[in-house]
């Protein structure tokens, strides 16, 4: 029972006060867990250092204290307990040998649990040089410990106070203040300054704490007949410093400071040993100091609201606090100019309990009113225990709505008439996401039309969408243009020109005098791969506006380095559809509503999906905070007119099609949505805005009805998509980069979270669910980097698109939880590098292969030909397939291989100087590395 | 914080490291310096033949007491069982083990002097224990540095 039956794992610093070398250094070691009980020892360490925090003076004293956790693994669990009082023996083997019944001079002791000091003492020096004291906690539940070179305690409830009393003594220098029969009680005065034998108060050595009035002797002990103790006239009032007799193992002639004490029943320790503890630990507390952080207030640009109903921003004054004490500010004057105060008027801060620094927050509050309006004041606030006292002003102005003019660039190509993975073919997802888009689009926002194949088109100048449903814009869009044969497939693949024509519209649309758009964004849709100039990479320098593109397909058909470098250069992203399954039929309705939050300016709160079975009531919920000044809660689903859609407030009020309030309700064919301002009812502010919000979906009853027939012979399933934005000053913007796009690329991803232009006050986790092309998900937590942003990278291991779905999850400052959540793609696919950063050049020696294959030109007398000339059409035909991939069915678009594959326009000596690179091993590379 | 005053205390200490024989003799078996701040003793100064209990004394030329420590009994001579029933009773007796004392670091320090009551009366006494008084003397001189270990 030795080192042998464990091991040391490593230490931790679980309270950080500062730098070992300025603070009082507690190390704790835990002995009889096992490897898989150390998070209980990790409870019951940071139990005792709750004990002693709720210990005063260690309350006041705690931020001088540092404490390290040294996490010991035994091979068994517990101590030795040899039975000694009776009860069964049981030993254990662990690290540091612990054990009860420990034998003193000859006797064995029952609570009496001891370890091997020496062991203990030398693994905390190891991994704490600077230690002052070592405390060690042993994993048994009876009631037990002892004192000397190292504190020990058993995880018994009340064991805390065996090791807080005996680090009295062996940290503090005080002496036990219970009595006895003398045997042990030194001769003379003894020497620790809490015990004594003097009842002169002028000599006294704690004679400053008593009070004149207090009678000294304080209090005799009656049982002493042997004792000089007089007893006082009157008792000394309650709680009163005196001289008491009892202590140091006497009960007679031997005097403590009160009738209790830490240092004789646990009771808390009187202001002697309080003294002589802070005294001990006075050196190593920080110097209290108190930052104002922001000297001013600032709600620049706050917008006008949604519905006539102000936005309510909050910003904090904040003080940065080292102090070991609680320090309250208050506003004594303010604030002025109209701001509120939503956390009321003061707030008190006390010392972290494992950090030096705190932060004191008061929260002033601003409604915008009405476009152009400003409003200025000031607001004092004073610092009760300091006097110190602060005059910070503040300033606050609205702005109308920022309008966003879209164009939704949108590929025509023939390809478009190709299943998209679920049997509906993708001119049809096309139409339907669109529809989506243009539907739920804000009112104010423009919207514009180009389509593209081998060349582009403006189809529709940017419009005013107008009122939902029925605005002017929405509907010349969808029935004059997205529902026509205006988009119908045909043709080849322009994106650049799709692009071009894009851009020129919407800079024509700002150009325009009315209205005039703040911003302007391009969707493009494509699902293909560039293959008729301009090329993307020629035009994406002249492109101002922030740019999406959803990549419809499978990455190796599209254009993803192009489209990813185009979006990233302009503040948007490209996210990639894949194959679509039955389940993922509204993916790309979907992708066009993230783009749309993102157009917008919209977080996105949630978004599950499900299906609906006849009788069932599906409860969405979903968070929504103070932050939060509108939401759009919108339902995707192939039949939306067939499910019941409400809401219900987290006070329980259910908000249907029908409330009257500061909502909308639209539903299409395609989309039903509630647009409301929040608090959304006016007449219920607290229990219809911050809190758990549900969206409560049935199937109509409309529906129940005239499917019950039906639904006895087979199951009505209607699925659905929920997705929940909120327009809010909580923002959260995840990023993709990668640096290749080859098998095994990697995948950086971020993402920064805000609360009012600040980090989130309360602890907030960020992750990303992974799907992978395999179909395993993986999930990766994002640790908060240096840079404040949410970080972590992702090996793109096999081929295909990678779906991160990158949520954040937290507490808001006012003690809420929200949820955030976007979805990015990443691709990795072979010979994904192999694509020009500036789009595909078109490679001849692919076509002129793919020309001869289709042209019926490689026949056994070709490769016979080849095969004299040195030439391996094995290989060739590799490469065909590798680097040049394969055209996929129906001859769509691939790159370097024209619909109609023609070959004139490439000169015999291009053709010979590329068939001759590849004979020399250059132009084709079998591995397409 | 209770003021913003820092009393003055010293940023190097002296850790040492004692052994307590079986025979009642007392080894010191290290000395490590320390970038750390020194404990402050609070109360006053302990005089050999005066004060009862035990602690050591670090002293510099010609026998000037420079810091003391006091030093818990269960470091010495004693042990603290706190029973079940949550009464706590010392038993007095003749430990072996180790026990480490925190000193300031000063560069006049000559040698480390432990003051108590010698081990052969402890043995012998279940009454009131006399007066303390040098019970061991550590060399501090420089080439005791580092100790035995
Ligand atoms: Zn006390």
């Amino acid at each position: 029972m030795s080192t042998s039956d464990g091991y040391v794992v490593g230490a931790t610093k679980i309270v950080d006060h500062g730098p070992d070398s300025a603070r009082w250094n507690l190390v704790i070691v835990g002995d009889g867990y096992r490897d898989t009980e150390l998070a209980n020892y990790h409870t019951h360490a940071q139990s005792f250092v709750t004990a002693l925090r709720g210990t005063p003076p260690f309350n006041t004293l705690f931020c001088g204290i540092n404490v390290y956790r040294i996490d010991v693994v035994s091979n068994q669990s517990g101590a030795d307990d040899p039975g000694c009082a009776g009860g069964p023996a049981v030993t254990a083997n662990t690290y540091f040998d612990a054990t009860f019944c420990s034998l003193f001079a000859g006797t064995p002791m029952d609570r009496l649990l001891t370890i091997n000091s020496g062991v203990a003492l030398s693994v905390a020096t190891t991994h704490v040089p600077q230690r002052h004291q070592v405390l060690c906690i042993v994993n048994s539940t009876k009631y037990g410990g002892s004192g000397g070179a190292v504190a020990t305690c058993s995880v018994d409830p009340q064991a805390n106070e065996i090791a807080i009393h005996e680090i009295g003594h062996s940290a503090f220098g005080l002496a036990d203040e219970y009595g006895g029969n003398g045997a042990g009680t030194p001769a003379g005065e003894p020497a620790q300054p809490n015990v004594t034998r003097d009842t002169n108060r002028a000599t006294n050595k704690w004679r400053a704490l008593i009070a004149a009035t207090t009678p000294m002797p304080s209090a005799c002990d009656p049982t002493c007949a042997a004792s000089t103790c007089v007893p006082p006239g009157a008792p000394p009032a309650a709680g009163a410093v005196g001289t008491y007799e009892g202590g140091i193992y006497s009960d007679c002639n031997t005097y403590r400071p009160l009738p209790s004490c830490y240092m004789r029943d646990y009771s808390p320790f009187c202001p002697v040993c309080s003294g002589v503890i802070t005294q001990v630990l006075a050196p190593f507390q920080p110097a209290e100091s108190i930052n104002l952080v922001t000297p001013s207030i600032s709600f620049t640009n706050v917008p006008a609201g949604m519905g006539g109903v102000g936005v309510t921003t909050h910003r904090a004054i904040r003080w940065d606090v080292v102090t070991c004490r609680t320090l309250t500010f208050m506003i004594t004057a303010g604030p002025t100019g109209g701001f509120g105060t939503p956390f009321g008027i003061q707030t008190s801060v006390g010392a972290d309990p494992n950090v030096p620094a705190a932060a004191a927050r008061i929260w002033l509050s601003y409604t915008s009113t009405n476009p152009g309006d400003s409003a200025n004041g000031s607001v004092t606030v004073r610092c009760i225990e300091t006097g110190q006292s602060w005059v910070i002003n503040i300033n606050a102005n609205t702005i109308a709505r920022r309008r966003t003019a879209v164009s939704l660039v949108l590929d025509r190509s023939g390809s478009m008439t190709d299943d998209a993975g679920d049997g509906i073919n993708k001119v049809t997802k096309l139409r339907e996401a669109a529809r989506v888009f243009i539907d739920t689009m804000l009112p104010d926002d423009g919207i514009g039309l180009v389509r593209f194949n081998e060349a582009a088109q403006r189809i529709m100048e940017v419009m005013e969408a107008g009122v939902a449903p029925g605005g002017t814009g929405r509907t010349t869009a969808i029935n004059n243009h997205i529902n026509t044969a205006e988009i119908d497939p045909a043709g080849a693949t322009s994106i650049g020109d799709g692009v071009v024509n894009g851009r020129n519209m919407l800079n024509d649309a700002q150009a325009a005098p009315t209205p005039d758009y703040d911003g302007t964004a391009m969707v493009i849709l494509t699902d293909g791969m560039w293959n008729t100039p301009p090329s993307l990479a020629s035009v994406a320098g002249s492109i101002n506006a922030q740019t999406y593109a959803v990549g419809f397909g499978l990455p190796s058909n599209i254009s993803v380095p192009a489209l990813t470098t185009l979006c990233q250069g302009n503040n948007g992203y490209l996210l990639v559809t894949g194959a679509l399954t039955a389940d993922q039929s509204m993916r790309l309705s979907k992708y066009f509503l993230q783009i749309l939050a993102g157009v917008s300016n919209a977080q996105i709160v949630a978004d599950p999906a499900g299906v609906l079975d006849i009788n069932a009531e599906h409860r969405i919920p979903f968070w929504i905070c103070a932050a939060d000044f509108g939401m759009d809660l919108i339902l995707l689903s192939p039949y939306p007119y067939a499910i019941d859609f409400r809401l219900e407030a987290p006070d329980g009020t259910l908000i249907d099609p029908a409330t009257a309030g500061n909502l909308q309700f639209v539903s299409t064919d395609k989309v039903a949505y509630y647009r409301c301002a929040l608090p959304v009812l006016p007449g219920d502010p607290a229990g219809t805005h911050v809190g758990q919000w549900h969206a409560v979906l049935r199937i109509t009853r409309k529906y129940q009805g005239g499917y019950r027939y039906a639904a006895a012979t087979q199951r009505l399933r209607v699925p659905y998509e929920f997705v929940a934005h909120a327009y809010s000053a909580l923002t959260f913007a995840a990023q993709l980069t990668q640096a290749s796009y080859e098998i095994g690329a990697v995948a950086a991803i971020s993402a920064a979270l805000l609360e009012y232009d600040q980090p989130p006050r309360g602890r907030a986790t960020v992750w990303a669910e992974v799907q992978k092309p395999d179909g395993g998900p993986d999930i990766v937590m994002m640790p908060l980097g240096n840079s404040g942003r949410y970080e972590a990278a992702f090996p793109m291991a096999v081929s295909g698109v990678y779906t991160f779905r990158i949520r954040a999850r937290g507490e808001t400052v006012d003690g809420e939880p929200f949820e955030r959540e976007q979805t990015l793609t990443g691709v990795a696919v072979a010979g994904g590098d192999h694509w020009s950063p500036d789009d595909p050049k078109r490679d001849p020696l692919c076509e002129l292969l793919d020309c001869l294959r289709r042209t019926g030109a490689i026949d056994g007398e070709f490769a016979k030909r080849l095969q004299a000339l040195g030439f391996d059409l094995p290989a060739l035909l590799k490469c065909l397939g590798r680097k040049c991939r394969k055209p996929s069915e129906g001859g769509r678009a691939i790159p370097g291989v024209p619909t109609n594959p023609s070959l004139s326009h490439y000169s015999v000596a291009e053709l010979a100087e590329a068939l001759s690179l590849a004979v020399r091993g250059k132009g084709a590379d079998p591995d397409g590395a | 914080m209770p003021s913003d005053q820092r009393p003055e205390a010293s940023r190097r200490t002296l850790r040492l490291t004692v052994k307590v024989n079986e025979d009642g003799g007392y080894e010191l078996i290290s000395v490590e310096r320390l970038h750390m701040i020194t404990p402050p003793q609070p109360g006053e100064r302990p005089e050999i033949g005066k004060h009862g209990g035990s602690w050591i004394e670090l002293r510099g030329a010609r026998g000037r007491v420079l810091a003391h420590r006091l030093i818990d009994a269960s470091l010495l001579h004693s042990t603290e069982v706190h029973e079940a029933d949550r009464t706590i009773h010392r038993h007095f007796g003749n430990p072996q083990g180790i026990f480490e004392v925190l000193l300031p670091d000063v560069d006049t320090a000559r040698e480390a002097v432990l003051v108590g009551t010698p081990t052969r009366r402890r043995a012998e006494a279940k009454r009131a224990v006399g007066p303390s008084e040098e019970i061991a003397r550590f060399d501090l001189s420089p080439r005791r540095e580092g100790g035995d270990q």
